[in-house]
């Protein structure tokens, strides 16, 4: 029997707010929010090694109402917790060629820090 | 109670493979493959059409996983990636530095049937790959290989 081929394409990232742009409005008029997040993992030490910290810095945008909601609610270095897919966004480096970054979308954002 | 803050970077995605992967082995005889794949979603627009989205995103599969990934995938070849998001970092020619997040693999699925590639000539180990690859080599123990590894097929 035949299959369609599975879409799947879902990431779940912790870390802390590194840096945000502030809330724009694209042209087509829908909300924008994107930030930077500062993730650490530690890996399983191989035997006879110290576990290793590795730290990565991530991409992520918030559309809609989720990002009027979530530009309310983060504040600083929040801690956060994403879940979303990864999407690429192409651009043209001096010499004409095409590279392509990855970010991620966001579809449910959970800020992680006590309220004061 | 003080919690810890919990430490979260999972990926699964499909799609398939935009060119033949590259595989180098470093000095070390650790085996790394380099690919990117093509990942499509589909959705509903506000017109009420279907509308498909494809995202390319880099993969890097290490050791027992970067060789069945070089034995058994070309071009085309339809993959489930399971890793997490890291940030690769390396020098450009021009000396300033670059950077760009990539899937380290855990485990690859390989989604074609065997039979399938219409393809005689596999892909073999040793190809030259992309610098970065040579620069920037994470150390995963023995995590990225081992019980992670997918039997093809």
């Amino acid at each position: 029997m035949e299959h369609l081929p599975p879409e799947v394409n879902y990431l779940v990232v912790s870390g802390s707010v590194l840096t945000r742009k502030s809330l724009e409005r694209t042209r087509s008029g829908a909300w924008l929010l994107e930030l930077q997040l500062e993730n650490v993992v530690t890996t399983d030490p191989a035997p006879g090694r110290e576990p290793r910290e590795i730290t990565s810095v991530l991409g992520v945008e918030m559309w809609g109402d989720l990002a009027r909601s979530m530009d309310r609610r983060i504040q600083g270095h929040a801690q956060l917790l994403v879940e979303g897919y990864a999407a690429s966004r192409a651009f043209e480096d001096r010499t004409g060629v095409v590279h392509y970054r990855m970010v991620i979308k966001a579809a449910r954002v959970q800020v992680l820090d006590a309220p004061e | 109670m003080n919690l810890r803050m919990p430490s979260l970077n999972k990926v699964l995605i499909t799609g398939n493979l935009v060119d033949d992967p590259r595989t180098n082995i470093l000095q070390s005889g650790t085996s790394v493959a380099n690919f990117r794949i093509a990942s499509s979603r589909s959705y509903r627009g506000r017109d009420n059409e279907w509308h498909q989205k494809t995202c390319f995103v880099d993969v890097v599969a290490w050791r027992k996983t970067a060789e069945l990934v070089s034995s058994n995938l070309h071009k085309g070849s339809p993959v489930l990636i399971e890793g997490e998001l890291q940030t690769s970092t390396w020098q450009a020619q021009d000396g300033s530095n670059r950077s760009r997040v990539e899937i380290q693999a855990r485990r690859v699925q390989f989604l074609e049937r065997r039979g399938d590639s219409g393809r005689d000539q596999k892909p073999s180990a040793g190809q030259q790959g992309p610098d970065y690859g040579k620069q920037d080599q994470p150390d995963h123990g023995d995590e990225a290989g081992g019980e992670y590894d997918d039997i093809p097929f």
